[in-house]
Formats: structure tokens, sequence, C-alpha cells
């Protein structure tokens, strides 16, 4: 019996200290994330990170703000980051140097995108930084500076290939739908001098011929026509149908005729932008 | 079976893509352009219409012009000459010459001395003819006639009523600032055939048409303190209007002119009443210690907006005829709402003829200005702005307003109008000074 409540005493106890042990180390989690948190670190892969742990910075920052200035230069447009982490004057200084941030592609780049592999094998690893990075961002109710990086760690160069024909052909179009656009605005005398001008929108369709030309006529799509003694609407109708009319031969822009099927039929929606339909 | 639907599957999906391929142009914003409009001398037939010919060609060039909506071109570019009022124009020669309208006209003078004067307007982009007309009248009538066709062809091409046959009724005065001459006069819309009403004794205010364009309501002093008068155009007579205490003033029709709506003062106090013209009833609408003048009707004859010092200043309020209460702008339900909250005073409100705006003279910084509003008290909008602008009254199809100007201390005092959208801004010629201008509704 008493030997039952010895050990029953004792493996209690043993329940207890447990638990008093680890109830501290709750509290400090957040504080051992905390030291980890330097901005600076995220914007590293995790080989270069490995790397420069083991070289000392070239210059070691005389105090915490030069630290702090060092990293506005990445984020420049973020507050200085004292605001964003009050406590940090009284943490260590981070030993490693932050990562100069460009849009070109730089010979020290083409090295990491050769070690790209390696780094896939690191992604879960760094998904788990940028994890307790998020963590450490709520805490503080300050989550930009982990966006920021977010965006840093992975930089696209666009190349943008202007022969391809999708390009030239949205390069054409636009430049096209421009010229039209200038030329039917001083074709246009506007309705605003009208009743209620917000509800006089007018769709025309027109078919143009590869002079620039219209093909037939110009014809109404919406309204169908306009209400018995809606004179508003009726004279906005004929100012839309008018200025088709009126802008025709349109001048295209050389090379237009290239991407005839693109222009051919022109649907022009006439009115002003704050539509508004009858009351 | 499935064959045939898979091949119908596929046309259809072709021809559902190459139907995609669409250019969509938003236009929100144009470039206003007035018109171009060409109007060629008018064809003759019978001896004596090459006169009324050239006039009549003159007053619709004139009457179109002075609206600033159309730009009359010279006759001297035309690529086509004497094109007959039966022949189709010939399009692409007057699309060189980038015309939108062509206006061809014929006179004819008839045996029994009447004149027959045909007109049609033709759609040059349109390609088609868009309106025409004919008229037999007398040769006394051919300046009417002139403006008739104006009406026709502003009509059609911008969607509104036109303004032009109608008259204008106004102060007319003369003499040193000290001893001024002041008279009724009436003249058309262009200034023609001016006919002054009365013989400068006695100083007139405020005329204004009634709706049957047969009187005229004003004030005068010709009984010492200001009156109401109604004066009757046809039969040349005159009375006063009801039998009030003390002054009455700013008299206006209401829209079936059956009734004057007119301000009553007595002691310091000035009130808006309306008097039934059959009856001679009148009726107070408002009755607050402050000064309530210048009654206008809504085009619906269910409200009328006045100005009021009630609030401090002289600011514009509306209420109902029967005196009930009304939904204000602000949401609440009052007898009496107040609209106008700019800054400076704001006086002689006169609601537009479309019913969606009111024009009003305003006063600030010095100056005055002409505007108009929303009746919710929105969209302020300033017309004019001078020395001294003033007394505003809509053209019958409320696109533009008149008033009088004194440009400077000691000017004289001038007609203008301008368009409602603050553009043709233009000073009407008469012969002498004058002031207080008011439109006449479209003649019959």
């Amino acid at each position: 019996m008493f030997r039952a409540v010895l050990i029953s005493t004792t493996l209690h106890f043993s329940v207890l200290y447990a638990s008093v042990l680890s109830l501290p180390s709750w509290t400090t989690v957040d504080r051992d994330f905390f030291e980890v948190v330097p901005v600076d670190l995220v914007a590293l892969s995790l080989e270069e990170m490995e790397e420069e742990e083991l070289t000392e910075p070239e210059e070691e920052p005389e105090n915490d703000e030069d630290s702090v200035t060092e990293s506005e230069d990445v984020f420049s447009d973020l507050p200085p980051e004292e605001e964003i982490f009050p406590d940090l004057a009284s943490l260590p200084t981070p030993r490693i140097k932050p990562r100069h941030i460009g849009m070109g592609i730089t010979e020290e780049e083409e090295t990491e995108e050769a070690e790209e592999t390696e780094v896939a094998e690191n992604e879960e690893e760094d998904d788990l930084l940028a994890g307790i990075l998020d963590d450490a961002g709520s805490i503080f109710e300050k989550p930009k500076p982990v966006k920021k990086v977010a965006q840093v760690r992975t930089p696209q160069t666009a190349i943008v290939d202007f022969e391809s024909p999708t390009i030239k052909k949205a390069i054409m179009t636009s430049q096209i739908e421009a010229a039209l656009l200038s030329r039917l605005k001083n074709c246009w005398p506007d309705v605003q001098d009208l009743p209620e001008p917000e509800r006089l929108v007018v769709t025309v369709k027109m078919q143009l011929n590869q002079d620039g030309t219209i093909r037939g006529d110009a014809r109404l799509v919406r309204p169908k026509r306009a209400a018995i003694g809606d004179r508003p609407m009726k004279q906005a109708i004929e100012r839309a149908l008018r200025a088709a009319r009126r802008c025709a031969p349109y001048e295209l822009p050389e090379g237009a005729q290239s991407f005839y099927d693109e222009w051919k039929n022109v649907t022009l929606v006439v009115g002003p932008a704050n539509r508004k339909t009858r009351r | 079976m499935f064959r045939i639907i898979f091949v119908l599957f596929f046309l259809v999906s072709i021809i559902g893509t190459s139907a995609k391929a669409e250019l969509t142009i938003r236009l929100t914003e144009g470039t206003y352009e007035p018109m171009k409009t060409a109007v060629p001398v008018f064809q003759v037939t019978g001896e004596g219409a090459e006169e009324y010919a050239e006039q009549i060609a003159e007053v619709v060039r004139s009457d179109l012009k002075s609206s600033g909506l159309f730009n009359i071109q010279d006759p001297e570019s035309f690529i086509q000459k004497n094109v007959e009022i039966t022949d189709t124009p010939g399009f692409t020669v007057w699309k060189l010459i980038q015309s939108d309208a062509l206006v061809i006209g014929h006179v004819e003078m008839l045996e029994d001395g009447l004149l027959r004067v045909e007109f049609r307007l033709w759609d040059i982009y349109g390609e088609g003819e868009a309106a025409s007309g004919r008229y037999t009248t007398k040769q006394e009538n051919w300046r009417r006639t002139a403006h008739k066709i104006s009406d026709n062809i502003y009509t059609r091409l911008t969607g509104e009523l036109g303004f032009f046959d109608t008259r204008i009724v106004y102060i007319a005065e003369t003499g040193p600032k000290t001893n001024r001459v002041k008279r009724l006069a009436m003249m058309d819309y262009d200034g023609a055939n001016l006919r002054y009403l009365t013989d400068g004794s006695q100083t007139v205010l405020t005329p204004r048409f009634s709706p049957s364009l047969q009187q005229i309501t004003y004030m005068s002093y010709e009984q010492g303190l200001p009156t109401v008068f109604l004066y009757n155009i046809e039969s040349d007579r005159r009375e006063v209007l009801g039998d009030f205490d003390g002054m009455t003033f700013a008299p206006r029709f209401s829209r079936d002119g059956e009734s004057v709506l007119l301000t009553q003062a007595t002691d310091g106090n000035s009130d808006i009443f309306m008097m039934d013209l059959r009856t001679y009833r009148s009726r107070r609408l408002t009755n607050h210690s402050a000064i309530d003048t210048s009654p206008s009707m809504s085009p619906d004859s269910k409200q009328i907006v006045f100005t009021s010092d009630r609030g401090g200043s002289p600011q514009l309020y509306i209420m109902n005829v029967d005196g009930k209460n009304m939904v204000c702008p602000s949401g609440e339900r009052k007898k009496v709402c107040r609209i106008t909250f700019g800054r400076g005073s704001y006086s002689t409100p006169v609601w537009s003829p479309r019913g969606d705006l009111i024009a009003f003279t305003k006063q600030a910084n010095r100056k005055f200005y002409i505007g108009v509003i929303g009746i919710d008290g929105e969209g302020e909008r300033l017309l004019s702005e001078s020395y001294l602008d003033e007394g505003p009254d809509w053209s019958p199809n409320g696109r533009v307003v008149i008033f009088f100007r004194e440009e400077r201390p000691g000017a004289s005092a001038r007609l203008w109008s301008v368009d409602l959208t603050g553009r043709n801004l233009r000073m009407i010629d008469t012969p002498t000074d004058a002031s207080d201008p008011a439109w006449s509704p479209l003649l019959e």
C-alpha cells in the first residue's frame, strides 16, 4: 500500500514538475523567434545565409540604428525599423549583411540561379522561416516587412518578345483603338448639354473597309430606338450615328492592314462614363 | 449521327470565334463644335420673290448662328450651287466642305400676293432628308416665317424646341441716371419689330409674359406706391391687379396663365400671394416675418420657388402651392425647404420650363452672377459674372438664359443671353439701355 502511494506521489510530482518546467517555454518562444527575426535574414536564400554566417560583416555597424538604416535601403518605402520593432535596440546586432536587390541579373545572381535546384531542396525550410516571420510580424502588428520580403524572395525579370505575333497584334490593336478614339472625339459633340445626360449612352456598330471607309452604314444597336417623345435620346442617337459617319474615312496607323480582322468590326459605345439607366 | 453533331459543333465554334474579332471603342467625352450648316440663297419663282428669298435665308442664318449651336458656312465655299428644292444634293460634294446639314429653300410669289415658302433640311452624313416644311403667308409675315423655319431646323437638329419665333419684353431706359425714363418695350427675339408699350411717364419694372402671350404683368409706380398691373397687348388696356393694402411687386404668371403670383408688403413685412384672374380672389402662400418675394412656379404648377431672408440672408426656398408639407432635399418633411447654402446671397429665382433647374442671381465677393441650380439644391453652376448681372429668365425651351448686365459702375444696362452650358454669352442689340428682360413662349 505504502509502496503504491509512494509510486503514485512520485509520478504526480513528476507530471507537475514537467508541467511547471514547460510553462516558461511558452513565454520565451516568441522572444527566441524574435531574435531570429531581423529582416535581413529573409532576404537571403538559405545557402547564402549559411555562407555568410561564417564571414564577418565588412563593417560592423556603429549602433543598432545604423543596421536599421542599412535595411532601409532595401525597404525604402517602409517606416524606420525602430517603429516596426520597438524593442529592437536591445537586441544583438544582426551579423548577416543584407542582400542588395536589383533588377538586373548580376554574376552573383547567375550563380544563385545555378544553385536553384539546391534552393528548391531547401524550400521547405525556407517556407518555415517565412512562417516564423509571419508569426513574428503578426505579433508586432507590422506585417509589411514580411510581405515585402516575400516579394523579394522571388525576383523575376520579364522578357518581352516584341516580335511575337501576339504582342505585335496587341500593340497594333491598341494603336488602332487610340487612333479611332482620338478621331471620334472630334466628331462627337457630347451630350452633356441635354437633359439627364448620364442615361444617354448609345451603342453603334460599323464595319470598316481596309481604307478606313465604312462598309454600308453605321447601325444603331442599343437602344433599338428612342422611345416616343424621348427627344434627348433621339438626339443622342443621331449624334452618335453622325459622329461615326462624319469621322469616316478613319485614318489608321501604318501596318494596320495586316491586322484587318482585328478592327474591321467596330463597336462604338458613346455616352457619359457615369452611365445611369432611365428612371 | 455523332459525326453530324460533331461537325455542327465545330462549325458553330468557328463562327462564334470569328464573330468575336471586334474592336470596342468607348467614347465618353466629345468635343463641342457647332454643326457646320450651309444655307444657300433660297430659289425663287415669280416676280418680287427674290427680295424675300435673300432676306428669309439671311434671317435663318442669323437665327441659327445666334444659338451658338450652328456654324453657318460661307456661301463662297459651296461647290454645288443652285440646288433646286426638288433635287437631292450631292452628299459627297457637301462632305468635301464638311457640311453637317444643308438647308435648301424656295420662295414663290403667288398670284394673290401671298408668299409660299418651302424648305428642305438635308442630313449630309446621314445622306437623307431630315425635315421639310411649307408655309403660305402674307408678305409682311416673311420674318416670322423665317423664324419658324429656323425653329423647325433647330428642333430637328438639336432635339429641342426652338425659340426663334418668340418675343422679348423689357424695360427700355433713357435719360440721365438721376432722372431715368423707363418704358415697357417689346421686340422680336432678334430685336426686330420694337414697340414701346408705355410712354415713360411712370417708372415700370419687372414685366412678365402670360403663357397666352396676350397679357403682360409688371410693376409700376403709377399710383405712387409700387403696384402690380396687367396689360393687354392686343387691346392696349391696362389695369391694377387686385386691391391689396400696401405695395405689390415681383409679379409672375402661373403656368396656366390663370393666376398671378406676387409679393405684397405691408408694415415692413413681405409675403407671397396668388391671385386668381377669373375670380380676383387672392390666396396667401407664405406667412413669415421675414421678407418672402420673387415667386416662380414649377412647370407642373405644384410648387413655387422664392427668395426669403428667413435664414439670415437672402436664399432660395421651395414650397408646395397647396401649402402641404414636402420632403426637403435634406430628407426632412417641412412646409418650406431651403435649397441654396452657398456663400453670398441668392435672389430672383426662375424655374426652368424643363423643370429640372432654377436660374438665379447670386451676389458674392462684390460681384453678381447668373447661375443655375438643381431643384434638389445640387449642381450649382454659375453661367456669367460681372459688376452687375441680374434678373434672369428662360427661353421657352429652357436652353438659354436672358438677363441684364452693367459691366462697370455707371455703365449702361444691356440685355445679354447665355447658353445653359455657359457658352455663347452674347449681348442682345437694343436701341436704348435695357433691363428686366422676360422671354415669351413660342408664338402660335
